[in-house]
C-alpha cells in the first residue's frame, strides 16, 4: 500500500487552552486603554512624573503624587518597542531560556518569609542558607528554567537582604535569576556582582543575567519604589518584570474580567514608564493576581481563580507579543498535602494550557508566606507530567500506526514490536509518583508517605549536586563586595536611625 | 426592653439602615440612655457579626456593611453621650508601618473596630513612628493599632513601642500589632499588649485590652 503525503490539512500542535476570542481580547485591550487615557494612574515618583510628561501623556501634580493619564496612541507604541521574545540569558549558556510564544517552563514562588525546616519540620523564618539551597534544588530540578528568589535571607539586615538574596543565589545556580531590588542601590551592587561573575560589565550589558521584579500598588497606582527600580534597571540596560498583585474583591474589581483591566492598566502604565525611560527595556509581562477570599479575608492563591486570572494574563501577554511570568502551581494548605498537590495542579495546569512562559508557584504553602522543599520536589515531579499533557497527541501517519496495528492484527501483542522500542522513552515517567504494583511499592518504599520521600530527595540533591562554578577568585570578590554594601548601608541606617531618635526627643 | 435590643441586633446583622435607626430612636424615646442602647443593644449586635464573620458565615463585605450602619447608628446617638462615652469603647490610632504600603488588611481592621464601636483615626500607611506617637497624643488614643505586611518594615513596630516609651505615654495606651507576617510571640518580644491574627480577632483583643 502507498500512502502519499496529505496536503493542507489543519493540524493544532500540543493541547491548549481557548480562553478568549480576539474580540474578547480587544474588549478587554479598549477598557484598559480607556481607564488610563481617563481614569489615569497614580505615579509617586516626581522623577517617574516628569519622565511620563515628556513622553506625552498628561500629568496632574497634588501632594506627593500625580495623576497620570496616558493617551492611547502612546500606551500602544510603548508597549511595542518592549522585545517580542526575550532569551533570558544564564550564567551558564546552557541554560538560557527561550521565551517565545506558548514555549512554557516552570520556577518557584518568590519572596516568601517561612520555610518548613527540612530537618526539623518546625516552620520558621527563611535565611539566607535557605535561599541559596532553594537556588541549588531548583538549579539541578530539569523542570525549572529560570531560578526566582524563593525566600528571603531573613538573617540579614533589611535594606541589604535583595543583595545577600542575589549573592546565594549566584553561587547556586548557573540559571538566569529573577528577584526584587530593596532599591536602586541594591540594583548596582547586583550589576556588579553579576558582572563579576560574567567576566565584566560589558559582557554582562551583552548577557543581563537577571531580571529585577517590580509590583504596582493595585488599584492603578506606582509606588515612588517601584518606578525608582523601573527607571534604574532601564538605565542600565536590564529587563524588568512586572509583577502586580491585584486582589478581587480587594484591590481589584470583583468581577474577573474587571482585574484584567486594571491589572493591564497596571503593568502597560509601568512598561510606559520603562520604555520611556529607555526603548527597548525588555519587560515581562507578570502577574499573580488572584481573589481576596472575600469570608476570610486572605489573599487565596489555592483558588481556582489564580489559575483562571493567570491563565487569562498569559493570553493576554501573548496579545502584546510580550514574554509573560504567571502565577500557577502555589496553594493555601498550611502543610505539602493533598491539597497543595491538587491546588498545584490545576492552576498550573490552566496556566500551561494557556501557553504561559514561566509558570511561578512551586514549592510555596499558605498564601505565598511559607516554602516547603517536599512541596518543591513534588510539583516538580507534577510539572514534568504537565509538560507531557500539554504536547499533546500528534496526529501523523506514523502515529496512526495503521500499518503496524494491521501486522499486529488481533492475535499480537506490543510490547515485542520494533514500534514500541521505539517509542517507550516518550512515555511520561513517574519518579517519586508511585505506580507500581503494591508488593513491589511495600518493599522498595516501606509504605513512606510521599512527602517524607521528597524531603530525602531535597537532601539528597543538596549533598551532591554542584552547580556551575563561578569563575575563579570570583566567590570572594562577590562577598567582599556584598560586605562592603552591608557595612556602608549600616552607617547610612545608624544615621537614620540616630535622625528619628533626635526627632523623638524634641517632641 | 430585651425585645428592643435584640430587634437591634438583627437590624445591624440584616444591616437595614433605616431599621436600625427607627430602634434607636424609639429607644431613646422610651428614655433609654445613649450608653445602655450602645452598650445593650448595639455592640453585642455587632459581636454577632464578629462572630459570624471569623466562622466565614458572613462575607467580609456584609459584615462592613453591618459595621457603616453601625457608625450611623452612634452617629444618632452621638449628641445624647458624655465626651468620655461619645468615643464609644475608646479611640483607636492605627496605621501600616513606616515603609510598608500595604493597607488591606488595615483597612479591614480598621471599619471592623469602628464597626464594633471604636472611635477609629486611621493615619494611612507609611507612618513614622514619631508620627504614630504624636497622632496618639492629640487623639487621645487608647489603643494604638500598627499594621506589618514586610518583614522589613516590622522592626518599625518595636521602633514605635520605644518612641513610645520615650515620650513618656506608654503607659496610657495599650499597643496591638498584626499584619501576615507577624506572631504573637514577635509582638511579646517587642512588648506590644495584643496580636490579632484577623479583622474580628483584632476587635475581641482591642475590647479585651480596654476592659
Ligand atoms: C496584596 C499584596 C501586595 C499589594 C498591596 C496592595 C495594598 N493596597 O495593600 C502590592 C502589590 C502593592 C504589594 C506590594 C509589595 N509586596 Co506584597 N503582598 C500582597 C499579598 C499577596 C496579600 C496581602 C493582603 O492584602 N492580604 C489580605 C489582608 C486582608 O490580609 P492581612 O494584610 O494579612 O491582614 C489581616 C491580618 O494580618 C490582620 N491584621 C493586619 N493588620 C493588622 C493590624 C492590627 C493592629 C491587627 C490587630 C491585625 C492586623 O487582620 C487583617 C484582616 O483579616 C501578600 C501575601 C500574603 N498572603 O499576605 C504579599 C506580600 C506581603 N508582599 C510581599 C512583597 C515582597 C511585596 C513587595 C516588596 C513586592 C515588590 N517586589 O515590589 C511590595 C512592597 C510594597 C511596600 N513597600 O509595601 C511579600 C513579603 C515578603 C517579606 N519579605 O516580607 C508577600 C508575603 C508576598 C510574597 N511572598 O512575596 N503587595
Amino acid at each position: 500500500m502507498r500512502r502519499s503525503i496529505k496536503s493542507g490539512i489543519d493540524s493544532t500542535a500540543g493541547f491548549g487552552l481557548y480562553a478568549f476570542s480576539h474580540d474578547e481580547l480587544e474588549s478587554i485591550h479598549d477598557a484598559t486603554l480607556q481607564i488610563l487615557q481617563d481614569t489615569g494612574i497614580k505615579v509617586m515618583s516626581e522623577a517617574a512624573l516628569e519622565i511620563f510628561h515628556g513622553g506625552g501623556a498628561s500629568v496632574e501634580r497634588f501632594n506627593g503624587y500625580g495623576i497620570v493619564k496616558i493617551p492611547p496612541y502612546l500606551v500602544e507604541e510603548c508597549a511595542f518597542y518592549a522585545p517580542r521574545t526575550v532569551v533570558y540569558d544564564a550564567r551558564n549558556p546552557n541554560d538560557d531560556y527561550v521565551s517565545e510564544p506558548n514555549r512554557i517552563g516552570f520556577t518557584t514562588f518568590g519572596g516568601c518569609i517561612n520555610i518548613i525546616d527540612p530537618v526539623t519540620r518546625e516552620i520558621r523564618l527563611a535565611t539566607k542558607k535557605d535561599c541559596g539551597d532553594i537556588a541549588r534544588i531548583s538549579d539541578y530540578l530539569n523542570e525549572i528554567c529560570v531560578v526566582e528568589r524563593s525566600v528571603n535571607s531573613m538573617d540579614m539586615q533589611n535594606e541589604t537582604q535583595s543583595v545577600h538574596n542575589f549573592e546565594a543565589m549566584l553561587t547556586n545556580t548557573g540559571n538566569h535569576i529573577f528577584l526584587g531590588a530593596d532599591s536602586a542601590r541594591s540594583i548596582n551592587c547586583m550589576i556588579e556582582l553579576a558582572s563579576l561573575c560574567v567576566g565584566g560589565n560589558d559582557i554582562f550589558q551583552k548577557r543581563p543575567i537577571f531580571t529585577v521584579s517590580v509590583s504596582p500598588l493595585s488599584p492603578l497606582g506606582l509606588p515612588g519604589n517601584e518606578c525608582e527600580l523601573i527607571m534604574e534597571a532601564a538605565t542600565s540596560g536590564m529587563g524588568i518584570l512586572i509583577l502586580p498583585m491585584g486582589l478581587s474583591g480587594g484591590t481589584s474589581p470583583p468581577t474577573l474580567a474587571g482585574v484584567l483591566v486594571t491589572h493591564n492598566a497596571e503593568v502597560l502604565s509601568s512598561i510606559a514608564l520603562a520604555q520611556l525611560t529607555r526603548k527597548g527595556t525588555p519587560c515581562t509581562y507578570g502577574s499573580t493576581s488572584t481573589i481576596l477570599d472575600l469570608r476570610f479575608g486572605t489573599a487565596s492563591i489555592g483558588s481556582p481563580e489564580y489559575g483562571m486570572i493567570n491563565a487569562s494574563v498569559a493570553k493576554l501577554a501573548r496579545y502584546y507579543r510580550l514574554p509573560c511570568f504567571v502565577g500557577g502551581g502555589a496553594s493555601d494548605s498550611k502543610k505539602p498535602d493533598i491539597q497543595s498537590g491538587y491546588e498545584f495542579t490545576l492552576s498550573t495546569t490552566l496556566s500551561a494550557l494557556a501557553g504561559g512562559n514561566i509558570l511561578f508557584g512551586s514549592g510555596v504553602l499558605e498564601q505565598g508566606l511559607t516554602f516547603d522543599l517536599a512541596k518543591l520536589i513534588m510539583d516538580a515531579e507534577m510539572m514534568r507530567m504537565i509538560q507531557v499533557a500539554t504536547q499533546g497527541i500528534s496526529v501523523t501517519d506514523e502515529n496512526l500506526a495503521v500499518e503496524v496495528i494491521h501486522e499486529v492484527g488481533s492475535d499480537g501483542t506490543y510490547i515485542t514490536h520494533d514500534t514500541s522500542l521505539k517509542h517507550m522513552r516518550n512515555q511520561s515517567r513517574s519518579n517519586l509518583f508511585d505506580r507500581r504494583n503494591r508488593k513491589d511499592w511495600v518493599e522498595l518504599t516501606r509504605g513512606k508517605a510521599i512527602q517524607e520521600r521528597a524531603y530525602e530527595a531535597a537532601m539528597d540533591i543538596l549533598q551532591n549536586h554542584k552547580p556551575l562554578p563561578l569563575p575563579d577568585n570570583a566567590a570572594r570578590e562577590i562577598r567582599e563586595v556584598v560586605e562592603a554594601f552591608d557595612a556602608k548601608e549600616r552607617m547610612d541606617k545608624n544615621d537614620d536611625v540616630d535622625e528619628s531618635k533626635r526627632k523623638i526627643e524634641q517632641f | 426592653m430585651e425585645e428592643l435590643y435584640g430587634k437591634m441586633a438583627e437590624g445591624l446583622i440584616a444591616a437595614d439602615v433605616e431599621g436600625v435607626s427607627k430602634l434607636v430612636q424609639e429607644g431613646l424615646d422610651k428614655n433609654l440612655s445613649a450608653k445602655e442602647i450602645l452598650d445593650n443593644g448595639l455592640i453585642p449586635g455587632m459581636d454577632i457579626v464578629g462572630q459570624r464573620m471569623k466562622s466565614g458565615e458572613m462575607f467580609i463585605p456584609e459584615v462592613l456593611r453591618s459595621a457603616k450602619v453601625m457608625q450611623g447608628a452612634i452617629v444618632l446617638l452621638k449628641p445624647h453621650l458624655s465626651e468620655e462615652d461619645s468615643c464609644g469603647l475608646g479611640t483607636v490610632v492605627i496605621g501600616t508601618v513606616e515603609g510598608d504600603l500595604h493597607d488591606i488588611g488595615k483597612n479591614l481592621v480598621s471599619m471592623m473596630l469602628q464597626g464594633s464601636g471604636f472611635n477609629v483615626v486611621d493615619l494611612g500607611t507609611n507612618v513614622k513612628p514619631q508620627d504614630f506617637v504624636e497622632a496618639a497624643k492629640s487623639n487621645k488614643a487608647h489603643i494604638l493599632g500598627m499594621s506589618a505586611l514586610l518583614t522589613t518594615t516590622m522592626p518599625k513596630m518595636e521602633e514605635t513601642v520605644r518612641a513610645l516609651k520615650e515620650s513618656g505615654i506608654r503607659d496610657q495606651i495599650k499597643i496591638m500589632a498584626g499584619g501576615a507576617p507577624v506572631t504573637q510571640k514577635f509582638v511579646d518580644d517587642i512588648e506590644a499588649d495584643g496580636y490579632g491574627a484577623n479583622a474580628a480577632s483584632a476587635s475581641e483583643v482591642a475590647k479585651e485590652l480596654i476592659i
